[in-house]
């Protein structure tokens, strides 16, 4: 695929992945990230964390080598970015997981956060009232430093874990994240979603319409949403599969950008994802 | 002096005299052995006996050959595609389909089946097999120390009785094994063979050094599977799914957990697994996962499910140094239809593998395509969905119908998949062209000459 140009990611008309604007303090935004079993949204995770730290995605396009080179030229003028928090919050994967990710390009810890809500979850939670642990979480991730830009991955996992419906998981969770932080990014997987059964139609289960309301509703307060998937064709030695870009629900009248709907090749391999047109 | 019958092995209680006979100059204490390989599988043979224990000094490689989880450990070699630490499934051809020649730590696998067969539940019991026998590699002593501990999620309490033995070899092999074995032990027949062969040998040895015939190893370029059995030469083994591992794993190497009991009590008693046994690999097996025998109707519903396999694995990644877990479910009987059970399940996992038993009709057909290669006839497909830690970084490793599975005796197979050709159809097709020939025979025969 070396004779295919290489495309910069942009979510944005102002040729930016997270415009400034969105960082304004009386309003708040969410992104919506969709996956696929096959893709994982790992490389995405990175390049949205690396834009918010170092203000472009410096893993995407290029070589591990030049990517540290370029972090490190960056990271050493500090100043610009030392106003920023940033919080991660996962449900699939721990703390050490996102350092040894964000570790290759030699971003301190200290300069993020990350909420494991893996280990010890259900141990820690099992068998208490789903509401009390939502209020407790919001705490958690809303505790000062407040973090301007976060990550939840993998939230729709509390459906099951703290057994409570769609509605109470956004009334009481997602919304009043909302409310108080700039920017949050919902990663959610998909696969049982897009994918029902011919015969389903007619009887969906209850765990499933709970799921799709879920995802409706992140849909729907969501400015864009990021969809990652595998080719419709299988397999590809020189693919992995396809990112698009589209509209979420809400409304960006307010603020001097659009969301530039596109759709993106991507083949990931090793370390590096490179993004290119069809 | 004393008297022995020329059969009686020598040493026993009295080892310690063997490496004084060895001191003694111009005599050979025990059968001469062509080459230092021999000499390391004899010393195995004598049951991990150390000769400078012997000598009543104290063993300094003891110490670092204890059970700690690093690339000593017999069961742990880097992964060829991460270079992280791996361990084998048991099974060579999964460890290869895995792309790290084996399970790398710290991850998990779910072997997914379609239909009513139970090939899944052999890849079990060869995972748990290794990890005991990884456990028992370094001698006898490996039942009071060892490096590895197996845990299984499950009511069969004779689940450790049911684990396959290793593989011996066929029965020519067993004969020669035996052969060797008996010459190998210290008799007073084998010290006086081994005596005249000594005396012979040196002569025998000039002439090969000259020719450079004793010179092998330079000779040959080894290949890479032989290169990986000389650098971890217990990391797999071959187990016969008749045979069973004899002893079989005692409490002390395996613990036993039953769904049954609340959740909380389920992770808290794998946590104390790994409090109790800090240094060993603990493979965790959850032999026909939300099997409704073994599982309570309350798994039937996802909340449950999910925050069992969130807490496995919250307790897998927090110990990821040394935990590996495999893990096999019937989709059949949690079909993506009927919710999301299966794809929630999947996603908990980090590498998934799905096994699809042929229909009756295509197992028909290949039984009739290789009449005469029995040996070649495939029982299934192999899928694979997820790979340890390369899908978990982005890339793209869902391959469908790309292998197929055989189980027999000594080996689970996994091979790449294609359609065998039926002879009796290309036969078929090749009697119409020759029938037409020879309608036009007349002509051929006009101008042949």
């Amino acid at each position: 695929m070396t004779s295919v140009q290489k495309q910069d990611l942009r979510l944005f008309d102002d040729h930016s992945v997270l415009s400034q604007s969105l960082f304004r303090p009386e309003n708040h935004h969410a992104l919506f990230v969709t996956h696929k079993l096959g893709t994982s949204p790992a490389w995405l995770i990175n390049a949205l964390l690396e834009t918010h730290i170092l203000g472009a995605p410096l893993t995407l396009n290029e070589s591990q080598a030049s990517a540290i080179n370029t972090a490190n030229r960056r990271l050493a003028n500090a100043v610009t970015r030392s106003t920023k928090n940033t919080a991660i919050a996962s449900w699939v994967h721990n703390s050490e997981f996102f350092h040894s990710a964000l570790g290759k390009l030699k971003i301190d810890p200290s300069r993020y956060k990350v909420h494991d809500y893996l280990s010890d979850f259900v141990l820690k939670y099992h068998g208490k009232t789903g509401q009390k642990i939502l209020k407790n979480l919001v705490q958690e991730l809303t505790a000062e430093p407040k973090p301007d830009f976060l990550i939840l991955e993998q939230p729709e996992l509390l459906l099951h874990l703290l057994n409570i419906s769609s509605d109470e998981l956004h009334l009481d969770f997602i919304n009043q994240l909302t409310k108080i932080i700039p920017l949050i990014v919902i990663v959610s997987y998909t696969e049982a979603y897009d994918n029902p059964g011919t015969d389903t139609s007619e009887r969906i289960s209850a765990n499933m319409i709970e799921q799709i309301r879920f995802s409706n509703g992140c849909v729907f307060k969501s400015i864009a949403v990021l969809g990652i998937r595998p080719l419709k064709t299988g397999r590809a030695k020189d693919v992995t599969g396809t990112l698009t870009i589209t509209r979420g629900g809400a409304s960006l009248s307010h603020l001097p950008i659009e969301v530039a709907e596109n759709e993106y090749l991507f083949q990931t391999q090793k370390d590096t994802t490179k993004l290119f047109y069809r | 002096m004393s008297f022995r019958k020329r059969g009686e092995v020598l040493g026993g209680p009295g080892a310690n005299r063997v490496p004084t006979l060895g001191t003694a100059p111009g005599r050979l204490p025990y059968r001469r052995t062509p080459g230092a390989d021999e000499l390391g599988n004899m010393t195995d043979r004598m049951g991990g006996l150390s000769m400078r224990e012997a000598h009543g000094q104290t063993d300094s490689t003891a110490a670092t050959q204890a059970p700690q989880i690093d690339a000593s450990h017999p069961g742990v070699r880097p992964s060829p595609a991460t270079s992280q630490l791996t361990t084998s499934t048991g099974c060579q051809d999964l460890d290869k389909l895995l792309g790290h020649m084996g399970l790398p730590l710290g991850q998990t696998l779910l072997i997914q089946e379609q239909s009513a067969t139970d090939f899944s539940s052999v890849l079990t019991k060869l995972f748990a097999a290794q990890g005991a026998v990884h456990n028992r590699a370094d001698g006898s002593s490996a039942f009071s120390k060892g490096n590895t501990h197996l845990v299984a999620l499950t009511l069969n309490q004779s689940f450790a009785k049911e684990l396959p033995g290793v593989y011996q070899g066929s029965k020519k092999d067993v004969k020669r094994s035996k052969v060797s074995n008996t010459e190998s032990k210290i008799t007073v027949q084998n010290t006086l063979e081994s005596a005249t062969s000594s005396q012979i040998a040196p002569r025998d040895l000039k002439i090969a050094w000259r020719y450079g015939l004793n010179d092998k190893s330079k000779n040959v370029a080894p290949s890479n599977s032989d290169i990986d059995l000389e650098n971890y030469p217990n990391y797999a083994h071959q187990f016969d799914i008749t045979s069973r591992l004899v002893p079989a794993p005692t409490s002390a190497e395996l613990t036993l957990i039953s769904p049954t009991q609340p959740l909380p009590a389920v992770l808290t008693q794998l946590q104390s697994v790994f409090q109790k046994y800090p240094k060993k690999i603990i493979r965790i097996v959850l032999p026909n996962l939300l099997h409704p025998v073994m599982y309570p109707p309350s798994y039937s519903q996802l909340s449950e499910v999910i925050s069992l396999l969130h807490g496995i694995r919250s307790i897998v990644k927090q110990n990821a140094e040394r935990a590996v877990l495999m893990s096999t479910i019937s989709t059949d009987l949690y079909s993506q239809t009927g919710g999301q059970v299966i794809t929630t399940v999947e996603n908990l996992f980090d590498s998934v593998i799905d096994l699809e038993p042929f229909p009756q009709e295509m197992s028909q057909f290949l039984s009739r395509v290789y009449k005469s290669q029995p040996n070649k006839i495939q029982h299934g497909l192999v899928h694979v969905l997820k790979l340890p830690l390369l899908s978990d970084r982005g890339e793209m490793h869902v391959m469908r119908s790309e292998y197929a599975f055989k189980n027999g005796k000594k080996k689970f197979e996994i091979e790449p998949w294609g359609i065998p050709i039926d002879d009796t159809e290309v036969q078929d097709s090749k009697s119409t062209p020759e029938t037409l020939a020879e309608e036009h025979s007349h002509t051929r025969v006009s101008l042949d000459f």
